[in-house]
């Protein structure tokens, strides 16, 4: 292990040392000669450093052809080699969250280069300067999180989360700065003659939270969700009021007296700058989500199309000095719901996997580059202004986040507790973005060098200290409530399912439905921007569609091998006869195929096993319980979240609708068998005309077993039935003599054979006469085209 | 949409639904507002598919259980105020109603806990069997455990209750062993006043 970890730093010396010798290389030719000037690599002659000709060389290096694209490369490969060789390492990985690590490292290089590199012109030029963070790094990163927010939570939260951000960050900023300005007029710290307008610029670089630290270091603690999305939440929000405030004390800081049209001025460009922000946003949202209607015949354009509209906003937002963070998550938010309907789920996969690796490397980057440019800049350390800048952020986070979830609690539902609160105001650390800001600062402000030098240093604090302590302290607290009682098995069993019920009651309830603007929104949204951005617009329900869409298909397949097993009609014989039981076992062994898992006993057996011991019942009820929406997995850098819970949502409506489908297949039997003793033979025909009409819903969420058979006369079909996916037909000769597909919409066929065709991928399944097996399966748009 | 909402439901009514389950004027015609739009039929009833149609329950391990709760024995169609009933299991304990003693309340911990052992109880035999343990576990987990950990952690379940040793978890020994759980914290939601 730690071989490796020998190995990569070595490596690593190795790929810098050819950018430190070539800046080496760079700086010793004559001067006369310019860039442009220096030939090509192969073909042309060797020219030394007297400037002698040579003959035609075998072999001859022309680094500055290649050198930026060289140095980004070297840089990114060098940071993913180092994330992989921390992840060799779980042990150090464990205790020390990968953001610090980068930092060491980059620090440890940053040192290594200005040893190698004594010649400080070549270096005048920072690497990590404001303009490559603020346009390349930071974009990829909030567009990841704003495209992964979990949209109920935030919505749910949306109002703590702007008072956190908005008032929290300039309580912050002017506490702060106001308690630099006090503590600095004491003769004793040697600082007096910093004016109080510095100070408050001081105060609104190091008071914002920073999205990059903190969505770095949670997305490793792994708290509940809904604390999560309170401090990201927080953390993306404040950059509205961090540039305004940025901007406006810059321009006012050396004025001898604020006027106080200034501070008006300043309050209305707050909000043009965050509604500006937010209609940019928004419109790149859309504009997005229409151009993905068209895009189905180059889904290899998707992913492209998305990310490069919403870094326009951004770009365009950056111009006009608004702020382009919330364009970018506005615009997340917007596309979110349009885009998942139109995209298939390859290119949504794609896309998501794409976010993720721009935002993954740009973030190791980010604190690769934190590292390097520590040492770089001019510094001024003053103990005493470093010390208590350090404490003061710690003091104004945390009673501005007292105030704050008091007055919050007071109108929430779910109040945020003590626990919680400690771990907001713990959780704020600062970053790159304080770091970027104060770069910003100009020249002519004479503490510049001691703000850098205090910045760089709280910034280190928040991002190792409280980085590295916070999972312990979250698992401390959480060990300290769990200690006071031992929860037995049963407790734990219980508290999942209240935790589930209680999520089933809140649904019921609708549990945002008391916001009746957002109810007036999904109105709005289903009558006119659904019909406009969608391909098709009766596509429902996101979220749960991929999971569905996947379900038809797995769940044809599973019923197609349940059905060779054994007739129908024997297994239902068995299910009527044994209950619970035999239905478990079928839903069991069907669960259990799906999943892979080979065992063979049934449940209801009678041997006594074992009883386990507590440890191994606590991880497989840890590990196997379903989880509820308060402990779903938080957002991981390194996984996709949604998969997991997709695939959690898969099995349970497999499972339910299985269970569906068996009960209403036995009631369909009881009542055929009923039927066949008192009808004639000519309801075998009705059954089989009727029969068209019926079919499988994907995305639609219409009454299990009313689908199987038409018998059912409470058919309380949706309106609009058009999102049919499945059709089955009674056997092959039947579907090319009677079906009507032209368009899904119309299912009923007497005969007439139009072209069959349907608009969409469909899966259809073709039963033989007596319905008892299936003999054919495929997934087309042709229904005549068969296996 | 709110005002349409509180003309079909009478004053009277909602006098009633208040006395009956604690919950305030505007809550009730706020879930009243919700029920209607459940609705789909507007018949003044619920039946099962309108709650299958909230597609947050059809991910919910215990979704149709839960809608079960709702429908009373052997009826398909719940009303409001049966709907309000049992709603009224979750509000919080502080609230509710002020004249029924504290015990007999509907949002009382004996009541709370009383629905969630129906949860389990399918036959209503005021025991929870093995078979029925397992059934509830099933339904929350997910493929990759095997029968036989299942049943290990019903076993471990059962014997942690039962003091009767009838291998059954009867009401009271439910109560019991779930003394230390906060009950009336984890089934409570709190409707928005």
């Amino acid at each position: 292990m730690f071989a490796r970890c020998l190995c990569i730093v070595a490596l690593a010396l190795v790929m810098s040392m050819p950018q430190a010798s070539a800046v080496h290389h760079v700086t010793t030719y004559p001067t006369g000669q310019t860039d442009e000037q220096i030939p090509k690599a192969v073909e042309d002659v060797d020219i030394d450093e007297h400037g002698a000709r040579h003959n035609v060389s075998l072999f001859s290096v022309d680094f500055s052809h290649v050198r930026v694209p060289l140095e980004i490369t070297i840089w990114l490969l060098f940071a993913s080699l180092a994330k992989i060789g921390f992840h060799q390492a779980p042990r150090i990985s464990s205790l020390v969250p990968e953001s610090c690590l980068l930092i060491i490292l980059g620090l440890a290089l940053g040192w290594l280069l200005v040893l190698i590199n004594n010649d400080k012109t070549s270096s005048s030029k920072p690497i990590l300067s404001a303009d490559v963070f603020f346009l390349y790094l930071l974009p990829p990163i909030v567009l990841d999180a704003g495209y992964f927010l979990p949209a109920r939570s935030f919505l749910d939260n949306l109002g703590s989360i702007c008072s956190f951000a908005v008032i929290g960050t300039l309580w912050n900023s002017f506490g702060i700065g106001l308690s630099i300005y006090a503590l600095c007029r004491i003769p004793a710290f040697g600082l007096t003659g910093l004016p109080v307008g510095e100070a408050l610029l001081f105060g609104s670089v190091i008071s914002a939270v920073d999205p990059v630290a903190v969505l770095a270091v949670f997305q490793e603690v792994g708290v509940n969700e809904q604390l999560e999305v309170l401090v990201a939440g927080e953390s993306l929000l404040n950059d509205a009021v961090t540039v305004v405030l940025y901007q406006l004390l810059s321009v006012l800081a050396d004025l001898p007296s604020v006027p106080a049209s200034s501070v008006l001025l300043g309050v209305v460009r707050f909000f043009v700058v965050c509604l500006g922000g937010i209609a940019f946003g928004i419109c790149a949202g859309l504009l997005a989500s229409f151009t993905t209607r068209f895009t189905y015949p180059v889904p290899a354009l998707e992913p492209i199309l998305i990310l490069l509209t919403c870094y326009l906003a951004y770009l365009i937002t950056e111009m006009l000095h608004l702020s382009g963070i919330m364009a970018l998550i506005s615009a997340a938010l917007t596309m979110r719901s349009y885009v998942d309907l139109n995209l298939e789920w390859r290119s949504r996969t794609t896309l998501r996997r794409t976010l993720r690796a721009l935002s993954s490397t740009s973030e190791t980057l980010i604190f690769l580059l934190l590292g390097m440019a520590t040492l770089d800049g001019p510094h001024d350390w003053s103990w005493p202004f470093v010390i208590s800048t350090l404490i003061l952020c710690l003091v104004w986070r945390a009673t501005g986040v007292l105030i704050l979830s008091w007055v919050a609690n007071r109108v929430r539902l779910v109040p945020i507790s003590y626990k919680d609160q400690f771990i907001i105001a713990y959780g704020g650390l600062r970053g790159a973005i304080a770091f970027s800001l104060v770069y910003l600062i100009p020249k002519v402000f004479h503490h510049r060098a001691l703000f850098t030098t205090a910045t760089i240093t709280t910034l280190l604090f928040t991002v190792f200290v409280q980085g590295m302590t916070i999972r312990p302290l979250v698992d401390l607290l959480e060990v300290k409530k769990k200690c006071e009682t031992e929860p037995t098995v049963t407790e734990e069993i219980n508290t999942r399912i209240f935790d589930h019920l209680l999520g089933g009651i809140e649904d019921i309830c609708g549990h945002l439905g008391h916001h009746h603007w957002l109810a007036v929104f999904e109105r709005l949204n289903d009558r006119w921007l659904r019909r406009f951005l969608l391909r098709c617009p009766s596509a429902k329900h996101p979220t749960i569609l991929a999971a569905y869409s996947n379900l038809e298909k797995t769940q044809a397949l599973s019923l197609l091998s349940l059905h060779r097993i054994s007739t129908t009609t024997t297994n239902l014989v068995q299910l009527e006869i044994a209950q619970g039981e035999e239905r478990d076992k079928q839903v069991v062994d069907g669960s259990e195929r799906e999943g892979g898992s080979r065992t063979e006993e049934g449940i209801g057996g009678e041997v006594s096993l074992p009883v386990a011991d507590m440890e191994d019942i606590r991880k497989l009820v840890e590990r196997h319980f379903y989880r509820t929406r308060q402990r779903l997995a938080t957002v991981n850098r390194h996984s996709l979240p949604v998969e997991d819970s997709e695939r959690q949502a898969k099995e349970i409506m497999l499972r339910r609708r299985k269970f569906q489908r068996l009960t209403s297949r036995m009631e369909h039997e009881k009542r055929v068998m009923c039927r066949q003793k008192t009808m004639p033979e000519n309801s075998v025909e009705e059954r089989r005309h009727v029969r068209l009409d019926r079919s499988y819903t994907v995305g639609g969420y219409n009454s299990p077993g009313n689908k199987l058979e038409g018998l059912n006369e409470d058919d309380n079909l949706e309106e609009d039935n058009n999102s049919d996916d499945v059709f089955e037909f009674d056997s092959i000769e039947e579907s090319s003599a009677a079906i009507t597909v032209a368009s899904p919409r119309e299912g009923e066929g007497e005969g007439d054979v139009q072209v069959p065709f349907l608009k969409k991928e469909c899966l259809l399944i073709y039963h033989d006469s007596e319905r008892k097996n299936i003999v054919n399966l495929t997934t087309s748009r042709f229904p005549l085209v068969f296996l | 949409m709110g005002s349409r909402a509180s003309s079909l439901l009478r004053e009277e009514e909602i006098e009633e639904i208040k006395r009956e389950t604690g919950f305030s004027h505007s809550q009730i015609t706020r879930l009243y507002s919700r029920f209607s739009s459940l609705d789909k039929g507007e018949n003044g009833h619920l039946s099962r598919d309108d709650f299958q149609r909230i597609p947050e329950l059809a991910i919910n391990p215990l979704g149709d259980r839960i809608i079960n709760a709702f429908f009373a024995e052997g009826d398909d169609q719940v009303n409001f105020r049966g709907f309000m009933r049992t709603l009224a299991h979750f509000l919080p304990v502080e609230e509710g109603t002020q004249n029924a003693s504290p015990r007999e309340a509907l949002n009382s911990r004996d009541s709370k806990l009383r629905f969630a052992f129906s949860l389990y109880d399918l036959d209503k035999d005021d025991k929870i069997s093995r078979e029925e343990l397992l059934q509830v576990l099933r339904m929350m987990v997910g493929v990759n455990i095997s029968d036989e950990q299942l049943g290990s952690i019903a076993d471990r379940t059962i014997q942690e209750a039962d003091q009767d040793g009838d291998h059954a978890i009867s009401f009271s020994e439910f109560q019991k062993v779930l003394e230390k759980v906060d009950v009336e914290q984890k089934m409570s939601i709190r409707f928005l006043h």
